[in-house]
């Protein structure tokens, strides 16, 4: 009895956290990071003190959904490293994180932030960005994938295409689809004579240098 | 006399002091800031330019002028295919150059006076699409409002990458014309109409001219 009281207790606190976490997810995207945990614990029908009781603060709420992102980008990344066909794998790879992207606007204001964005980016650059530069090397040693294409021009492609999300958001929220599938054939190697790439590729680190959020830039 | 030489002079100051904010910073920049940094006072800035627009449009009809010539010009080619391919290319690299270029062409213009430009550049740019698909190196599948979906991605890594982004756009940009060839293509899905296109853009545009010029 006892022990079925603290399993349903424990139940039901993890029912309040995932709740906490799905709201705070959808005002963070329908307002920003500047919401409180009040507003959350309300958004989510939970009341404050339960709300205190799972999270501290807000920067804990910010943290924990942060965390459930990047599990579920690791989660993706490993099912397309995973795959046979490594090109599949790839592409799936590609569409998977765009998806999560095009229904989680939250995110894209918590990675933007400098003030509390930094040290998240730099966990994610640490456990991504490896599993990125493997994904791509399977494609291309498939002999799938053109020779020249390194993991961060991955990213750039990913970010090119949130940008194309983004703008097409409320007129045509598949269009991205699109643009990826026309920028997909220019990919492979095995579709004739290939342009030469008038630039060399910017290293990982390079990469994460550059897309630090601009805001101190003059 | 010299009073109309001295306005002139302020004027090309708060263009130049425009154009350099902008650049680096794209179309938000304060207008206050951008009377500090030309050296006149606000009071100057507004009587020459009484709405932003006015000084967007004014900063940037050279740049617009500029990118509806390369249509023109990419239509004299010979080669259709070299002829789609520069101006893709140019365009882009007019983007990367300068963040505001970025965000006026993924967004669309604000005034009357780039609106028009703009629609010239689009009816080139059809012509220089339908020249390169007869030829058979375009792929058939693609559609001259294509064009705005890469302006807003090439926009869209500017913004993230900041001083590298010429280089990042070069190798983007020959990654998606290698997948605009003809014998690259596997179908794509549907082009989005040039209706929902054109009700997009007006959207931003409306939203971008509404903002108050004054109080920021």
């Amino acid at each position: 009895m006892t022990h079925d009281t603290g399993r349903r207790l424990r139940k039901d606190a993890e029912a309040n956290r995932q709740r906490l976490l799905a709201a705070a997810s959808e005002l963070f995207a329908e307002r920003g990071l500047e919401v409180t945990l009040n507003d959350i614990a309300r958004h989510a029908g939970v009341g404050v003190g339960t709300a205190y009781r799972r999270f501290a603060n807000k920067e804990e709420v910010i943290d924990a959904l942060f965390q459930q992102r990047l599990d579920e980008v690791i989660t993706l990344a490993g099912h397309a490293l995973e795959d046979p066909d490594p090109w599949h794998g790839l592409v799936t790879f590609l569409e998977q994180s765009l998806r999560m992207q095009r229904e989680d606007r939250g995110l894209k204001d918590l990675v933007s932030r400098p003030d509390l964005g930094r040290h998240r980016m730099n966990e994610s650059r640490d456990r991504i960005a490896p599993l990125i530069e493997e994904m791509v090397a399977r494609a291309r040693d498939q002999g799938t994938l053109r020779p020249d294409f390194e993991g961060t021009d991955a990213i750039f492609i990913q970010v090119a295409l949130a940008a194309v999300m983004d703008s097409t958001r409320s007129a045509a929220p598949d269009l991205y689809r699109r643009y990826l599938a026309i920028f997909l054939d220019g990919l492979r190697a095995d579709r004739g004579p290939l342009t030469g790439l008038p630039a060399g590729a910017l290293s990982a680190d390079q990469t994460h240098a550059v897309m630090a959020p601009h805001s101190a830039q003059p | 006399m010299r009073r109309r030489a001295d306005a002139q002079r302020n004027r090309d100051k708060l263009v130049a002091a425009a154009r350099a904010l902008f650049a680096g910073r794209g179309l938000d920049v304060p207008m206050d800031e951008i009377a500090r940094r030309a050296g006149v006072g606000s009071g100057t800035l507004y009587r020459h330019f009484p709405t932003r627009e006015d000084l967007v449009t004014a900063a940037f009809i050279e740049r617009v002028s500029e990118n509806v010539a390369a249509v023109e010009r990419a239509l004299q080619d010979d080669d259709p295919w070299r002829g789609f391919t520069s101006y893709v290319r140019e365009t882009a690299r007019s983007q990367a150059a300068d963040r505001a270029m970025a965000d006026l062409l993924a967004i669309g213009h604000p005034s009357q006076e780039l609106r028009a430009l703009q629609a010239r550049g689009y009816k080139g740019f059809s012509e220089l699409v339908a020249r390169a698909q007869a030829s058979g190196k375009l792929r058939a599948d693609f559609s001259p409002e294509d064009l705005i979906l890469l302006y807003m991605a090439v926009a869209g890594i500017t913004r993230y990458a900041g001083p590298t982004a010429p280089a990042a756009v070069e190798r983007f940009i020959a990654f998606a014309l290698d997948g605009y060839r003809a014998e690259a293509a596997t179908p794509a899905p549907p082009p989005v109409s040039k209706r929902t296109m054109a009700a997009r853009l007006r959207q931003v545009t409306r939203a971008w001219t509404s903002r108050p010029s004054g109080q920021d």
